[in-house]
């Protein structure tokens, strides 16, 4: 009686730690190396001798205009480069993988490199929500906004469909939304959360979406609409045009900034087209161009 | 001081089967509850590795074109780029994309989660065909390990019900076959102990019939030896003496008529005559009444019979007989008269020049032999000759005391024949008193 006992209890290990080890065998796999502690070395500038530039996808249209203008007087070689982001504009100067950010938001804590990096505003971009051109409706409200983004409005005043398309979490135009319409950051979060609209990660990717849905709306930059003439229509919010001019009295509450990023050794060349976007002529594209500009923070 | 135990033979009981099941059903329930989680888990991982690659594959494509196109910054954008894919959630069950350089360290300067249990998978990134580096997704195998331990513990549940269903069925009826062998085994201990009995009580009756069978068949023997030696005896008195007067008287004739020639060749002849009568009247009275047996016992009475045969018949006896022999009278008779029925068919039939007899109790045996062979011609087995006959009576004889008598024919030529017959209490008292006193 014992030993059958015992040999059931031997079968029952045996056949367990069979089928615990074909388990294991199966999940097993290639696992990635464990260097968590030390990221990816810096990598070279391809071409030191060209200024690189590159940043947020916010402040690449009127950076583009305001670089034209300087290289011809200049004759400097420069590239800017498709959007990397204001996170990676941020690491690419970091790595001295570029000569100078461009970034659309305020710095977190931890993201000023312990004072190594210097911030410049250079203008300010008014944030505007743009409806798709065949869109007749031209102006709507802060409570419109809401209920768009709640899911309880979900049709223009013509009634057709209303397609909200948004950019992902963090992104400047939202922070710049949620500061200057109430409830809007708490809707918002709630609609990422449940994934209630659909999401675009670039501002290059969002503009073409918004042109390409019919009923659509999303919210860009002013400036970027008129400089590619993208046709999208901005909608008044709560009775106000988005303008330069409202802008500046305060009557339009949607705009954010946008800002050179330095690093401590400035490239002269920066300092030279810096200087140069802080001048009148610069002044003069910035405004020509739908931002309203802003004079240099020390 | 204890005596070895003899060894037993298993028996199977309820109990004894119980104990060698459980352990085979425990081993059934255990692979049929491991069995289909293993293999529904095997399935899930495979599966869960190929949706792995699929999304490695589709996300370092992605970033092989970012790093085509901008060989340096195109990592400073990967981090938007896998939050799309991410955010996208093209596989459900995607844990975790990171990006290595070619020496592994990370791209991303996020600090990964802990992610539990998943499955890794990578593919490289390639920017002009060269390795700039390499996506890794990990999939969650949570989901995948809570399905497999639930179907785990539901086929535990059905084995173990299976297993204690059949264990108990197999138990029911092993108990109830039990009961039926351990019924039917008490009716044939009954039944065997009646039979018993009975056949106890049959072999007593049978043995007190065939006691009575030999009693009768030796009284038998010995009426009819006894009425041979009355009819001996008066034809000895009657015809003997008779033949005898007739013989004095015709002596005397023939010594009163010598003168003449023809009287005295009847006489002669008369004389001749009488003296085969006389002899032939002692060879029959002899066959009727052995007055040998009387007076030189069984073997002198043998040994004057073969000296008979080896005169009449002019052949040689090779004899071998225990000198003494304490038989009772009707195994001595039946022995006595098979001596002379083997005489008479050689002296007939045989055409014999030796004979070879012995005669000796068997050696750790009750019981006495005779053998006697001849170099003849042989006996013709199943032939209907008269001595055919004589042997059928031999044969009857020897049956009649429980004894046997075999007759072949010996491979050199010639026959041989084997009498036995069993010295037994049965046959010990039977004819005392009855050997034969025939006819002098």
């Amino acid at each position: 009686m014992r030993n059958n006992g015992m040999v059931s209890v031997a079968l029952v290990g045996l056949s367990l730690g069979i089928a615990l080890s074909i388990a294991w065998a199966v999940e097993r796999g290639e696992t990635p190396p464990n260097s968590q502690a030390n990221h990816a070395p810096r990598p070279a500038v391809s071409d030191r001798d060209v200024l690189q530039i590159a940043g947020s996808g916010s402040n690449l249209p009127l950076t583009q205009r305001l670089l034209r203008v300087w290289q011809a007087q200049s004759h400097v070689a420069a590239v800017l480069h498709p959007s990397i982001g204001t996170t990676g504009a941020l690491r690419a100067l970091s790595d001295h993988a570029i000569h100078l950010g461009l970034i659309s938001r305020e710095l977190n804590r931890g993201e000023t490199e312990g004072g190594a990096l210097t911030l410049e505003p250079y203008a300010r971009s008014i944030v505007v929500f743009a409806a798709h051109p065949d869109t007749r409706d031209e102006a709507w409200t802060s409570g419109d906004v809401r209920a768009t983004l709640s899911g309880h409005d979900t049709h223009w005043s013509d009634g057709s469909p209303r397609v909200w398309l948004m950019r992902e979490v963090g992104d400047s135009s939202h922070l710049a939304a949620a500061r200057g319409i109430a409830e809007f950051a708490a809707i918002e979060q709630q609609a990422y959360r449940v994934g209630r609209f659909r999401v675009l990660y670039s501002d290059a990717e969002l503009r073409t979406a918004l042109i390409a849905t019919a009923g659509a709306v999303g919210l860009t930059d002013l400036g970027s609409i008129q400089i590619e003439r993208l046709g999208l229509r901005p909608l008044a919010l709560d009775g106000v045009e988005p303008t330069v001019a409202n802008v500046r009295a305060g009557r339009y509450p949607l705009h954010k900034p946008l800002f050179f990023v330095l690093p401590r050794t400035v490239d002269p060349r920066v300092r030279q087209f810096v200087n140069f976007v802080h001048s009148l002529e610069g002044h003069r594209i910035i405004e020509e161009n739908g931002y309203v500009p802003m004079d240099s923070v020390p | 001081m204890t005596e070895p135990q003899e060894p037993r033979a298993p028996s199977v009981s309820p109990s004894w089967v119980a104990a060698r099941l459980r352990p085979l059903l425990t081993l059934f329930g255990v692979l049929l509850a491991l069995g289909a989680p293993l293999a529904h888990h095997t399935v899930g991982a495979r599966e869960l590795r190929q949706r792995c690659d699929t999304v490695a594959t589709q996300a370092a494509v992605l970033l092989s074109q970012e790093a085509q196109e901008r060989p340096v910054l195109w990592r400073y954008d990967s981090i938007k780029l896998l939050a799309h894919l991410r955010a996208y959630r093209v596989q459900p069950a995607v844990a975790w994309v990171r990006v290595l350089d070619p020496v592994g360290r990370p791209i991303e300067q996020r600090v990964q989660q802990d992610l539990g249990p998943v499955l890794w998978c990578s593919h490289e990134v390639q920017a002009r065909s060269v390795v700039v580096g390499q996506v890794w997704v990990a999939m969650d195998l949570r989901v995948l390990r809570r399905s497999s331990l639930g179907l785990l513990a539901l086929f535990a549940l059905v084995g173990l019900s299976l297993g204690m269903t059949v264990y108990a069925l197999v138990l029911r009826s092993i108990r109830a076959a039990v009961r039926r062998i351990d019924a039917l085994v008490a009716a044939l201990e009954s039944s065997n102990v009646s039979l018993e009995k009975t056949v106890a009580h049959r072999t007593e009756a049978l043995e007190h019939a065939l006691f009575a069978l030999h009693n009768t068949t030796a009284r038998a023997l010995a009426l009819q030896e006894q009425e041979r030696r009355a009819i001996g005896r008066d034809l000895h008195d009657s015809v003997g003496q008779a033949l005898t007067a007739v013989r004095i008287h015709g002596q005397l004739a023939a010594q009163r008529a010598s003168a003449d020639a023809g009287q005295t060749q009847l006489l002669d002849k008369l004389l001749h005559t009488t003296d085969s009568a006389i002899e032939e009247l002692r060879r029959a009275l002899s066959r009727l009444a052995p007055a040998l047996l009387g007076e030189l016992g069984l073997v002198g009475a043998a040994r004057r019979t073969l000296d008979d045969l080896a005169a009449l018949a002019g052949l040689t006896v090779h004899e071998s007989m225990a000198s003494e022999l304490a038989l009772p009278p009707a195994i001595e008779l039946v022995v006595f008269r098979t001596v002379q029925e083997c005489s008479t068919n050689v002296l007939r039939h045989a055409g014999a020049k030796n004979v070879w007899i012995s005669l000796a109790m068997i050696e750790n045996s009750q019981a006495i032999r005779l053998v006697f062979e001849d170099d003849g011609v042989g006996v013709a087995l199943g032939d209907s000759s008269p001595a055919r006959f004589g042997l059928s009576a031999m044969r009857e004889r020897a049956a009649l005391l429980r004894g046997k008598l075999e007759i072949a024919r010996r491979d050199e030529g010639g026959t041989r024949l084997s009498l036995e017959i069993p010295v037994d209490s049965v046959v010990q008292n039977l004819g005392d008193g009855e050997r034969g006193d025939g006819p002098r």
